[in-house]
């Protein structure tokens, strides 16, 4: 059932344990299908988007309880329509909002409040945006990379067959604006690719990290779900380079991933289990993580 | 063809198949064990419904995506009597459950990414089958995230609350997307005359013939002059409708305001006995609040249960039983079954606590949709 709220844990945790801190309750107008988190650290922000009241929820990093966001950004300006990722750009102060129902990429000044017109959209049929989910931006190679869980079928016809989304990851140019293609489009049967989630950049090994939700077949995810890496510069129908998937990684229906640079760590939230798993970032081929050589004592003369 | 040809056509042809081996052992799956998980091992209770004839209750459990049944006068920590899940349940987030004890059935709607309702015998137990189910993800429902369900087996009509659509739907109580894949709604409640608003529990009072529906107040409606959608956060609202009330249609009665404390308020049921709407306030405010049955506008509470020492701890669902005198309350975020005097008031304990589980912490991870890491002070952001 759903419960939206943030909670924040640990990051050691493990196991059945409480958060240290939950922002829920009516005041801070988090509402379901929350599909969306940012922390921005620099300036001590968490924002959030709400999908079903169409805006865009900005609170203190710390702030918790039933207390109201810093800044709100909705109204018939924004052209927010079921948001569902968010990103900021500190290099360039602008917040990045995928749009899912609008089929659209909006770009707010970061401190932008109220019912304002987003600076920037990308939108239309030349985009290939057809269900856009998950959103980062990379202010060093001046693009946002934008997963998007394609079209599945429309029609009964359609549904009773089985009729496919065409999921993908669509690079743009940060500035883009309007009607535009992307620069790179990863998809293809190659990929791997059947629900892709929330998306991270790890800027110190230039890769894409995502969360795979999986298929679920008559409720069941008989497809699991999994976590692959990319490199951010890779295009076309090419295979992650790295997959975690499996029984053992208890991944069923992640959506959600995190990349922990400093401490080496893959975090991901999981649907069906309910539950967030932490994982090293560099694993050995049967899944161990792989020992650290000590260095050799110099020669003894 | 020259031998030269060939050798090259193969050396070319080999080449391919590494670069092709390659690429598809870089995709080859790593079952990597995880480091840590947070998740609950002990049940997180969403709802419940009271078998007075049989003297149980049936609660949905979402952590482990199952329905539990416990005896009625249990207390303390108690093992549930018995348990329906597994695959062949097709339990995914189970929302509000309801006992039918006229057809002996028992009848779930799937919350979250579900929009699943699923009907089993009343002693199921283990990893069945539906005995018939409701497919809210047909072309012709397409129910987009249900979350309350009403029997009404006076009129034998089932009623469903869908919380993205701001819409109600009533079902003949026997539809079964199965064997009729077409079958549909009987009538629907939606529209902007309606108020409904992020629409979460719902209850159907078949003496009084009306429907009442707790609303949270988020929804996107329709900007007049451009025709672009406008998000909008109204305050919490309790609406009531005539029990045949249809299409887009104002309510009779509508309660919302600041006087009425509602605050994140999803459950909701009607105590025919002392003719009052009973609603229970989720976390942090962790409240239940009576009104008159035919309270309307910025109404205050007659009675309020809320305080640390009624255990109330994300109240998700809620059940008068007018036989006992007494309200239960299922809570999400300690693992807890809590039951009060009908007419309780205040900051009381409950009359008897029912648990599987000592420990009273949960992580409450309920679908995970976003997370974040803030390594510089060592935290994990979990968006539910």
């Amino acid at each position: 059932m759903s419960h939206p709220r943030l909670a924040v844990f640990a990051r050691h945790a493990n196991g059945q344990v409480g958060p240290l801190r939950v922002l829920e309750g009516q005041k801070t107008g988090i509402s379901r299908s929350l599909h969306g988190v940012y922390v921005d650290i620099p300036n001590d922000e968490v924002i959030m988007p709400s999908n079903v009241a169409a805006a865009i929820l900005v609170f203190s990093r710390t702030q918790s309880g039933n207390t109201p966001p810093k800044r709100v950004i909705q109204g018939p300006l924004t052209h927010l329509h079921s948001p569902q990722g968010v990103a900021v750009d500190n290099k360039h102060n602008e917040l990045i909002v995928s749009n899912d129902t609008r089929l659209s990429i909006l770009v707010f000044e970061r401190t932008a409040s109220g019912n304002v017109a987003p600076v920037r959209e990308i939108i239309g049929s030349l985009t290939g945006i057809k269900s856009p989910q998950g959103i980062v931006v990379d202010p060093v190679h001046d693009e946002i990379i934008l997963s998007d869980e394609g079209k599945p079928g429309e029609d009964a016809k359609q549904l009773d067959e089985g009729v496919k989304p065409k999921p993908a990851l669509l690079v743009f140019r940060r500035t883009d604006s309007g009607n535009v293609a992307p620069i790179r489009v990863i998809s293809g049967p190659q990929t791997g690719m059947l629900r892709p989630r929330q998306i991270q950049l790890d800027t110190q090994r230039d890769e894409l990290v995502l969360a795979d939700r999986g298929l679920p077949q008559e409720f069941i995810y008989d497809t699991p779900g999994f976590l692959a890496v990319w490199k951010r510069t890779d295009s076309g129908d090419v295979p992650p380079r790295k997959l975690i998937r499996g029984t053992k990684s208890q991944l069923t229906s992640p959506r959600a991933v995190y990349v922990d640079e400093k401490n080496g760590e893959y975090g991901a939230g999981d649907t069906t289990s309910h539950s967030v798993m932490v994982f090293p970032r560099d694993f050995a081929s049967d899944g161990s993580k792989p020992q650290v050589t000590p260095p050799r004592p110099p020669p003894v003369n | 063809m020259s031998r030269m040809g060939v050798s090259k056509l193969r050396a070319l042809a080999l080449a391919a198949c590494a670069l092709v081996t390659w690429e598809i052992s870089l995709a080859r799956a790593t079952d990597v064990q995880p480091l840590r998980v947070i998740k609950d091992q002990d049940p997180n209770f969403d709802t419940l419904f009271v078998d007075v004839e049989h003297d149980e209750i049936l609660v949905g459990n979402d952590a482990q995506e199952t329905l539990q049944v416990y005896s009625r006068s249990a207390q303390g920590v108690v093992a549930p009597l018995r348990e329906i899940g597994g695959t062949k349940t097709f339990l995914t987030f189970p929302g509000q459950v309801i006992i039918d004890p006229v057809h002996n059935e028992i009848l779930n709607v799937g919350n979250d990414i579900a929009d699943l309702i699923t009907v089993y015998q009343r002693t199921a137990s283990g990893n069945v089958a539906p005995i018939r189910r409701i497919d809210g993800r047909r072309p012709q429902l397409r129910f987009n995230r249900s979350w309350g369900m009403a029997l009404d087996l006076k009129n034998d009509e089932l009623f469903v609350s869908h919380q993205k659509r701001n819409q109600i739907s009533v079902f003949a109580r026997t539809t079964n997307t199965d064997l009729d894949r077409d079958a549909t709604q009987k009538r629907i409640i939606r529209g902007p005359a309606t108020q409904l608003a992020n629409v979460h529990g719902i209850f159907v009072d078949a003496k009084a013939n009306e429907i009442y529906a707790a609303n949270l107040g988020h929804q996107v409606t329709k900007d007049p002059t451009s025709g672009l959608p406008v998000g909008e956060t109204h305050l919490p609202s309790i609406t009531v409708y005539a029990r045949t009330a249809k299409g887009n249609v104002a309510p009779l009665r509508t309660i919302q305001g600041p006087d009425t404390k509602l605050d994140n308020a999803k459950p909701i049921f009607v105590d025919s006995e002392r003719h009052e709407i009973v609603v229970a306030n989720g976390s942090p405010t962790n409240a239940l609040l009576f009104f008159d049955q035919k309270a309307k506008g910025n109404a205050k509470p007659i009675r309020v249960i809320q305080g640390e020492n009624t255990g109330l701890s994300d109240p998700s669902g809620l059940f008068v039983d007018t036989v006992h005198h007494e309200v239960l309350v299922a809570n999400w975020s300690n693992h807890t079954i809590t039951t009060y005097a009908s007419g309780a008031s205040g900051n009381v304990k409950p009359l008897r606590v029912i648990s599987p589980s000592k420990s009273r912490i949960a992580a409450g991870i309920g679908n995970p949709g976003a997370i974040y890491v803030d390594p510089e002070r060592d935290e994990i952001g979990v968006a539910n």
